[in-house]
Parts: C-alpha cells; structure tokens; sequence
C-alpha cells in the first residue's frame, strides 16, 4: 500500500488537496466558493487562509487533477472556475481508500485506549 | 481603482513570476477577494471591518509565495527574465542599439565591398537563409506590436522562440561549416596547411600558399558571417522581449486599476 505522506508538515496539505477535490466532484466551483465550503461543512474544523488555498489548487491543476477555466461575469468581473478531471476523480478515489485503511488501522489500535 | 488594489498590488509586487502568470493569480484573487468581502458584508460587519477580514484572509505567507513562484516559473523563463532584467536603463538600451548599428554597419561594408559571396563557404547561404527567417519574424512581430498595435496577451510571444531556435541553428551551422571547411582544407593535398604552404612558398614559389590563405579567408568569413548574425538575433530578441514585458506589465497595471 502505497501510504499518504503523513509528515506533520504535510498532514494539513494533504488534507486541503482531498478535501478540495471532494468539494469539486460534485460541481465546478471558484476559489472562495471551495474555501467557504470546506469551512462551513467542517464547522471550522478545517479553515481555509486563501494564502494556502491557491498554491494548492495551482498545483493541483499543473498535475491535471483539476481545470480551471475562466468565465466572464459582468462587464469588468471575471472569474476562475475549477472543476475536477476524470484523473483527478481516480487519484481522489484511491487517495480516500487509502486513507481510509490508514484510518482504519490507525483506530483498531489507538482504540484500545478506550477499552 | 478598487479598495483591495494595494494588497493586490503588494501580492503582485511579492510573486516572483512572469507578468501573464502573475495577471492570472492577481486576477482569480480579485474577484475572490470581492466575494469574501460581500460575505462579511453579509453577516453584518460594517464595510471597514468586512474588507479588513476579507484582506486577513488573502495573506499569502512567504512559503506560499515560493510555493507559487515553484509552481509556475519554467526553469529557462527564469534564467532568460534575469538576464534582461540587467539591461533596463535607457543608458544601456542606447550602448545596445549602437553594438546592432556598428554590426550592419560593418557587416554591410564587409559584404559589399570585398568579393565577400565569391569567397564564401556554402555554409554561409545557410546562414544567410536562416538569418533572412528571422528577420521576417521579426518584421512580423515588429508590425503586431507597433503598427496593428495587437496586445493580445496570448499572442504577444508567439514567434518568438522561433527567433530562437533559429538563432541556435545559426550557430550551429556556423561552427559545423567551419570544422567541415577547415578539415577539407586539410586533407587536400594542394592545401595541406598553412606552415607546409609557407614553406612550399618559400622553395618554389608557387599559388600554393594563396590557395591556402584563400581558404583560410573562407572559413573566417564565415564565422564572420556566424558571429554577427547571432549577435544581431540576441538584439533583436532582446528588443522584442523587451517590448513584450512592457505590454504585459502594462496590462497587470491595467488590471489593478479595473
């Protein structure tokens, strides 16, 4: 099993580009919509600094996991909409799964505490 | 002119990115940063307090600037936007535009006052083809930028790696031509070097020792011909990127202000 990389470091990183990419599997959205999203679904427990949001979604969208596209809105408005790729869909689907083992086996042991 | 322009702004003066990238992220910013500020308008702050949240929230930390320069700087955009970057004052673009004066100058007189083509290598009509390219590149650019006036971000550097490349093959088949020439000279028997000449000169006086000399003059000619022409692309290039990084900051500033 090839395993998150779960440095404290990256724990967060990782966190932001699942999260992100789960918002995204339901419909296209722009960068503030996802980080109010993700905020408001986790009531807080996962906020966003839009100073970490755009180095995420950029990264995200050179590795050809998301697109951006641009759209006009109002004369003088425009805005970058994100929408996930069908390898993005794959890649967050295995990612889950294997957090979710992660998960998994991490609690059958630390649920011991509770015992 | 709007209230979020000096932090954008300072974001756009942080990034370390070629303009067109940097246009994008101030861009997708912009207009998040005018949602997050109707947000708070929307839970009740008044308007100081929700722009002062909504700008709290778009802090981009020294990490995530670097995250976004690695993200989207092409190691040879990088290399290239710092070379240039040393030429800027009018100073040095005047001592520039006088080195491209005094390489026509020179070369022109070179080519029309010596039986120059009567000499030449064949290489140099490769050259001479390739360096004809460029300078219709670049009378095309020259023509989008000044005279049709066609600013169009996506279009502005398109050709110009071409100018390039083309100035690379030049040099290419300068150095190439010359080891070719000078090694057919040398396995001629009639021109089998210079110091054999200079002593066949000696003892029996004899063209052989002009031939050789002619050949000689050939390949310098050439490398001549090689050396100017890549001289002249670098201008050329340099004066056209120059002219595109204007427009583009041009067009950042344009966007700071809207």
């Amino acid at each position: 099993m090839n395993l998150p990389d779960f440095g404290i470091p990256n724990l967060t990183k990782n966190c932001n580009e699942i999260l992100i990419l789960a918002i995204l599997f339901k419909e296209k959205k722009h960068g503030y919509q996802l980080a109010l999203e993700i905020e408001e679904r986790s009531e807080s427990q996962f906020k966003f600094n839009h100073g970490t949001l755009y180095p995420i979604l950029h990264k995200l969208e050179k590795k050809g996991l998301i697109r951006g596209t641009w759209k006009q809105e109002g004369p003088k408005r425009k805005r970058k909409y994100y929408s996930i790729t069908t390898k993005g869909k794959k890649y967050a689907t295995r990612q889950l799964e294997e957090w979710q083992l992660f998960f998994n086996q991490f609690f059958n042991i630390a649920g011991e505490i509770k015992k | 002119m709007t209230q979020f322009t000096p932090i954008l702004k300072r974001i756009n003066d942080s990034l370390d990115l070629p303009q067109p990238i940097k246009s994008r992220i101030i861009l997708e910013m912009a207009s998040d940063l005018e949602d997050a500020y109707i947000f708070y308008l929307q839970k009740g702050l008044n308007k100081n307090e929700a722009a002062q949240k909504a700008e709290e929230k778009f802090i981009l930390t020294d990490e995530a600037l670097s995250e976004l320069t690695q993200i989207h700087q092409p190691l040879f955009r990088k290399f290239m936007d710092k070379l240039f970057d040393q030429a800027q004052t009018r100073w040095e673009k005047v001592i520039l535009f006088l080195v491209l004066l005094s390489i026509t100058t020179i070369g022109l007189k070179i080519i029309f006052t010596t039986q120059f083509f009567f000499r030449a290598s064949n290489f140099v009509w490769l050259i001479l083809c390739l360096f004809f390219g460029i300078i219709i590149i670049s009378l095309a650019k020259a023509y989008q930028f000044y005279i049709k006036k066609d600013h169009n971000i996506k279009r502005l550097r398109i050709g110009l790696p071409i100018i390039l490349i083309l100035g690379g093959a030049n040099l290419f088949v300068g150095i190439f031509g010359y080891t070719i020439e000078l090694y057919s000279t040398t396995r001629t028997p009639m021109y089998s070097g210079l110091f054999d000449a200079l002593v066949t000169v000696i003892e029996n006086n004899n063209d052989a020792f002009f031939n050789s000399v002619e050949s000689v003059m050939k390949c310098s000619s050439m490398a001549m011909v090689c050396t100017l022409v890549t001289i002249s692309t670098a201008i050329i290039w340099f004066f056209l990127n120059n002219k595109i990084k204007k427009i583009e900051q041009a067009e950042a500033a344009l966007l700071l202000e809207t």
